[in-house]
């Protein structure tokens, strides 16, 4: 099985289970496998947690040892595996993306961490949907905004395609309300400027 | 980080922009009483969240905050809630503002958002605000 963790806040991986534990994996650290909801702390994976246990026996037991005996014919000395650090994160930087969005990839406990989730957020237009909402367009101005949300949702959700889309229909919503407003106000004024 | 961009002149130059914008509209109220009246209420005879808002926000200029809220009850509200998200877009490095920016654009947050405008409008209906 193959393993993703999260350390200093950022997706690695995928490690096999022996590779993480090698590594010196903490129980509390979270990992995530195909078909897991969310993330778990590593105690939590039957795998994980028995090649920990096994570890720490292993550790336990040779310091037993190293203390009982100051032996004579030096007993093979267990190599005490030296903790290799994981190599550098296996990670697409999203290449500037907008500040806004950098918490979330930093972020992943939030959603399925799919590897989708290298990728930033949709721009979720929200400034412009209150923007418009205020501009006295009210329909369409809420349902821009619901589709914002939405957009943030289904991108924590992990549903990439999903987030585009809701990205796409509250940016044509706020492309409507500033029409439809455009459209109003000369009218209007035409109208008031005959009485 | 190389991450974080520098956003200080996009967003000096949008307030800069904004202020220059914002005396050209003065000196248009000022020179033809330029108050439009908002095409939902002239059509429906409705008020939209959003109505009163151009009477809020010069009161607003004028340093009337009460009378704004008097005028458009969620204008003050929302312009904070923009004021907030710019200066979070304009300081990506801030981690405090970073993390406000996270809780004001969750999804829930954003529900939040759009039921009030909704809620807004239909008390300011039924009372006639």
């Amino acid at each position: 099985m193959e393993y993703w963790i999260i350390v200093e806040n950022r997706h690695a991986g995928p490690y096999t289970a022996a590779r993480l534990v090698d590594a010196g994996l903490e129980p509390d650290t979270l990992v995530w496998h195909e078909g897991l909801p969310d993330w778990v702390a590593a105690s939590e994976v039957e795998e994980l947690r028995v090649l920990m246990e096994l570890r720490r026996l292993e550790a336990a037991n040779a310091a037993n040892a190293s203390a009982e005996a100051p032996a004579p014919q030096q007993p093979q000395q267990p190599q005490q595996p030296q903790p290799q650090p994981l190599e550098p994160v296996v990670y697409r930087q999203p290449q500037a993306a907008p500040a806004w969005q950098m918490p979330m990839v930093e972020e992943p406990k939030v959603g399925t961490p799919i590897r989708e989730m290298d990728e930033p957020c949709p721009p979720a237009y929200i400034a412009w949907s209150v923007i418009v909402t205020l501009l006295c367009c009210t329909v369409v101005g809420v349902a821009a905004i619901v589709f914002s949300s939405m957009t943030k949702s289904a991108y924590y959700r992990g549903d990439l395609a999903k987030a585009k889309r809701n990205s796409e229909i509250a940016q044509w919503l706020i492309i409507a309300s500033i029409v439809l407003g455009a459209i109003g106000w000369p009218f209007q004024m035409a109208i008031m400027g005959m009485f | 980080m190389a991450l974080t961009p520098n956003r200080i002149p996009k967003a000096a130059l949008a307030l800069t922009g904004g202020a220059a914008l914002l005396a050209l509209y003065r000196a248009l109220v000022a020179a033809t009483g330029f108050m439009p009246r908002c095409a939902v209420k002239w059509v429906t005879g409705l008020s939209c969240p959003g109505c009163g808002s151009q009477r809020a926000f010069d009161a607003l200029l004028h340093g009337h905050p009460i009378e704004a809220l008097r005028f458009n009850l969620i204008l003050l509200p929302a312009l904070l809630y923009l004021l907030l998200l710019g200066a979070a877009w304009t300081f990506p490095a801030s981690t405090p503002l970073q993390r406000l920016h996270r809780s004001l654009t969750s999804p829930r947050v954003l529900i939040v958002v759009a039921a009030l405008m909704v809620a807004w409008m239909v008390v300011r209906n039924l009372l006639n605000i």
